[in-house]
């Protein structure tokens, strides 16, 4: 099954239906169009709804008869039964909601009937003799994979792992021990935070851990305060950095000229104003190619184009700026650095993690083909909450790489060959995310800590590295600093793929307090109590539900009721993760709801027996 | 033709405002310095020693004239008028009466205009620039429908561009097209329409929590007085926002207030605005003794030391482009400013200059200022790394 976003918009489901007989196996699918907001939270409930009449369909035992006659009315009907999380409480009289849900299951219980009618016509047409159509299986994964962005259904393999073998200069090197992937039981507590961005989420947990009362203002917004003493947060940007070190580390320039006379090793380059390209080009042939070229205050890769071999390709890349949303920025030329792409978290002068990020890939089994590998893959980036919504996602990029192998889906990869499925380690694009901090070599952490102690105000930074071999010291392998960032994004350390997790937000925080002379007094993450007041358009617009529904999911105890007209007030107990997560989404609230503020303080209950929507 | 600036004064009144107050802090601080990396965006570091073998050495740093002790969120905090407004409303601090509303809704600001009574002031809620942009004194509906449509029009930001605000939130939004092919900001830009109130304006000049220097003027008026007779309940407002604000080290406060010597009641008094800019440049000719007060206090350095007081230095541009109109237009700068330039090294190909230059303080450091920040020079240098001689 398959959630995508259909560039005509038709279609946002697509279900793929295989059901065995004694002899053979017969595969089919139907697609459909429920809940077209996405990041609403109505559409999760209809992609929950999916999910749970796939699983009500897989393992079906069905009637030989009534299937070769096309006759699973009743069972069809019971597959597609709305789930209680899809009502929702939504009463008859509710009508456009219930409207909404009957159109949505009739949709899909229609297109199921419609799918074993066609199961019985084929059936009966390759009984009479007729030749089955010709690679169906193939044309289905196809479309799954140049159609899907999630994908719920797998087949069964064992867990994909991660063994770091780099080339230097050429030659292969000795692997490191393989990892195998992680999964975190945060991952179903998060649910309530949707698409929302998890970096402030993870600050605030943290000060709620240290029993920090927060005021959320906005969606990356909060302040946190305890005995008199208060923190501002925005997004990952923490008490922890001043404001001379942001504008040093978000433009590339100035921190290379920053660190450069300071003996750190930068690649070779230099800023030009918007438009100097034959100057660029002089420039780009003095250092010599490969080259760099990207925007001076760049961020998320916007505009970027690496490894540039000739004038030709140099001046596609300034189309590329041009065009892009910084193409009106001043632009850098530098000197092209080979190596993986690693991010180290600095905090308070030390090393806390040092992730690798790793272009998409699978590794062959010798089983499975490479859609099937990419199928599993996913299932395990689902225990990620980091990388939950972001798999990897068949697109021409992938067709690239697979074709320079020369593989299409349906190749078997050997055991043990990495499949690499993209040019970019971006994780949005299917990356994967590895902790390596244990076997980094200790020259390379001093650098970083080094890199980032110059740098006045900056507690806390992320440092990008391109590393030949983390394994080796300075000097025996090609290692530049790309960029510092101080207001880096904690996920990827919090929750790796691979490796070891390290709670960067939680260090951040003590490292806070620290500065400020504050004892470090963390609760029992199991037993946290906090009263909740929303403020804003929250009332009459289904907050108590939804409220009610994440906090049951959560396992929390409580209440939640209306306090006034424009004030929602809950009392939750239960685990910080659970407790943070709803708090967090609770600025967002149900799609009708226009909360303006949520405060959040702890307070001494005692224990409620689950929980209650008071009316 | 030949220009010659012969005082600090001079200079500083030919510089965009928003370069001032980063020009005030490097007199100050240049002098007393070993080292100083002046870097795009008005960023600027001041080492007080020569680097030692194995030490990594640690400078004082500045942006904007903004000294790096306030701390980066506290900063944007003060960029965002609806989160400091929420905060201190929630301390029980009188705010001025106000609502923001987005491009979606054109309407409801007509109607909340006209609830709160004309004139108004209309600014965008989230200052992205080192302006303080704000429309006041707007006193009908056709003319605050016409400025906030003109408002909305987009501005882009370079790296280079001086207006852009460093530390501000990374705006990366999509332009906005109209049927006329203008670019207008998304809709979900939001701009804030306040009261504006009847009364005089109240500076205050806090650091480290403290009311450090007290300021008051009739709206009409450009110059700013001292407050002889602050009573001690502004005192002790001024403290009790500096404690909401926890992390800005150095914070003005603006106030609507009816007499700064009368106690602050229910009625007589509201805060604006608040800034990391404390804005000494304003001050710098009227209350000259008071401003070097400050400013010794934000930058720290050498007080007492004299601006005409002669300098020698080496400097090193980087990123330049064409070296003899670098070469041509940096003699004639430094000409206009009475300084004597020796050229050493100028390598157009890696943009590397360095020269030497003897002359009174205010002229080097004028000078290096000026080419750090690409002000009224065609050849603009990415950065000015300054070593004082003796």
């Amino acid at each position: 099954m398959a959630d995508e976003q259909s560039t005509r918009g038709e279609v946002n489901y697509y279900l793929k239906v295989t059901i065995g007989t004694q002899d053979r196996e017969i595969t089919g699918a139907v697609e459909g169009l429920v809940g077209q907001r996405p990041g609403k939270p109505m559409t999760s409930r209809y992609w929950e709804y999916l999910e749970t009449v796939a699983t009500r369909l897989m393992g079906s035992q069905l009637d030989a008869e009534a299937l070769a006659n096309g006759r699973l009315g009743p069972q069809v009907k019971a597959w597609v039964e709305p789930t209680a999380e899809l009502i929702d409480d939504a009463r008859p009289l509710d009508l456009r909601q219930w409207a909404k849900i009957q159109r949505a299951v009739s949709s899909i219980h229609k297109a199921l009937k419609q799918l074993f009618i066609d199961f019985a016509r084929r059936m009966k047409g390759e009984a009479r003799g007729a030749p089955p159509a010709a690679s169906e299986d193939e044309a289905l994964v196809e479309a799954l994979f140049t159609r899907a962005e999630q994908v719920l259904y797998l087949p069964e393999g064992e867990p994909p792992t991660y063994t770091y073998q780099p080339r230097l200069q050429g030659v292969l090197q000795a692997p490191s021990p393989p990892l195998h992937p992680n999964a975190f039981d945060d991952t179903p507590l998060m649910l309530p935070l949707g698409t929302m961005d998890a970096k402030s989420h993870l600050m605030e947990r943290e000060c709620l851990r240290q029993g920090f009362n927060v005021l959320r203002t906005g969606k990356g917004v909060f302040t946190a305060d305890k005995a008199g003493q208060r923190f501002y947060f925005k997004l990952s940007r923490s008490p922890l950095v001043s404001v001379d070190a942001i504008a040093l580390c978000t433009h590339k320039e100035a921190t290379r000229e920053f660190l450069a006379p300071l003996g750190f090793p930068v690649p070779r380059g230099r800023m030009f104003p918007s438009g100097g390209y034959d100057n660029a080009t002089r420039y780009a042939n003095l250092i010599g190619y490969p080259v760099v070229v990207k925007p001076a205050t760049g961020v998320r890769g916007i505009g970027v184009v690496p490894n540039i071999r000739s004038d030709e390709e140099l001046r596609s890349a300034f189309h590329v700026l041009e065009t892009s949303k910084l193409g009106h920025d001043d632009f850098i030329v530098e000197k092209h650095i080979f190596g993986e792409d690693y991010r180290i978290m600095v905090i308070g002068g030390k090393v806390r993690a040092a992730t690798l990020r790793a272009p998409a890939s699978v590794t062959g089994d010798g089983k499975h083909t490479v859609a099937e590998l990419i199928l599993i893959k996913n299932r395990y980036r689902q225990k990620i909450p980091h990388l939950k919504s972001r798999p990897i996602v068949y697109t021409e990029s992938t067709q690239y790489q697979l074709d320079k192998l020369g593989y299409t889906l349906h190749s078997v990869p050997p055991l043990g060959e990495r499949v690499n499925l993209s040019g970019s380690c971006n994780l949005s694009q299917g990356g994967d995310s590895v902790n390596v901090h244990h076997e980094m070599h200790p020259s390379i952490i001093k650098l970083a800590e080094d890199a980032v102690k110059a740098v006045p105000g900056l507690d806390y930074c992320g440092i990008d590295f391109l590393i030949e071999d983390h394994r080796k010291p300075v000097g025996e392998t090609d290692i530049g600093i790309c960029e510092l960032n101080a207001h880096a994004a904690i996920g990827t350390a919090c929750y790796p793929m691979f490796g070891d997790a390290v709670n960067v937000p939680r260090q951040a925080i003590e490292e806070i307090l620290h500065n400020h002379d504050m004892p470090l007094a963390p609760l029992d993450d199991d037993r946290i109590t906090v009263k909740v007041r929303v403020r804003g358009k929250v009332t009459g617009v289904g907050f108590r539900k939804w409220v009610a529904r994440h906090a049951r999911k959560g396992g929390l105890n409580g209440y939640v009721k209306n306090r006034d007209r424009r004030t929602v007030e809950a009392v939750l107990q239960g685990s910080l993760v659970a407790i943070s997560s709803l708090t967090t989404a609770c600025i967002r609230g149900p799609s009708e709801a226009l909360p303006t503020s949520v405060r959040v303080m702890h307070v001494n209950e005692s224990l409620h027996d689950g929980f209650t929507l008071i009316r | 033709m030949d220009v010659r600036i012969d005082s600090f004064g001079a200079l500083l009144d030919s510089l965009p405002s928003i370069t001032k107050e980063g020009l005030l802090i490097h007199a100050q601080r240049l002098p007393a310095s070993a080292r100083t990396l002046l870097l795009p965006r008005q960023l600027a570091y001041y080492y007080d020693h020569p680097a030692r073998d194995g030490e990594i050495p640690q400078p004082t740093g500045f942006v904007c004239g903004v000294s790096g002790r306030n701390l980066l969120p506290a900063v944007n905090f003060c960029q965002d008028i609806r989160a400091w407004r929420a905060r201190l409303e929630r301390h029980g601090i009188k705010v001025v009466s106000a609502a923001s509303f987005s491009g979606r809704s054109q309407r409801d600001h007509l109607r909340y205009a006209k609830k709160l009574g004309y004139p108004v002031v209309l600014k965008p809620v989230i200052r992205n620039t080192l302006y303080e942009e704000f429309i006041t004194d707007i006193k009908s509906e056709d003319e605050l429908e016409f400025l906030f449509r003109k408002s909305r029009e987009l501005k882009k930001n370079k790296a280079s561009d001086l207006a852009a605000s460093p530390y501000a939130m990374t705006r990366l939004s999509e332009d906005h097209v109209d049927e006329h092919g203008r670019h207008y900001l998304p809709l979900s830009v939001r701009y804030m329409l306040e009261k504006q109130l009847e009364g005089r304006q109240l500076r205050l000049m806090m650091a480290e929590g403290q009311v450090v220097a007290a300021f008051h003027k009739h709206p009409q008026d450009e110059l700013w007085q001292i407050v002889e007779t602050l009573h001690e309940s502004y005192r002790v407002l001024g403290e009790k926002v500096a404690g909401v604000m926890q992390g800005m080290a150095y914070l003005r406060i603006d106030l609507i207030v009816d007499d700064p010597s009368i106690e602050a009641q229910e009625g007589n008094h509201a805060v604006i605005a608040l800034s990391e800019h404390l804005k000494c440049y304003k001050l710098y000719y009227d209350h000259p003794a008071l401003t070097q007060q400050l400013l010794e206090r934000v930058a720290g350095g050498s007080p007492g030391r004299s601006l005409d007081a002669p300098m020698r230095f080496a400097a090193v541009l980087a990123g330049i482009s064409h070296g003899q109109r670098l070469e041509s237009e940096l003699m004639r700068t430094g000409r206009a400013m009475g300084l004597d330039l020796t050229l050493e090294e100028l390598d157009e190909v890696t943009g590397r200059v360095r020269f030497q230059a003897v002359g009174p303080a205010w002229a080097g450091c004028a000078l290096t200022w000026v080419y750090a920040n690409g002000l009224g020079i065609e050849e603009v240098p990415t950065s000015v790394d300054i070593q004082m001689d003796g």
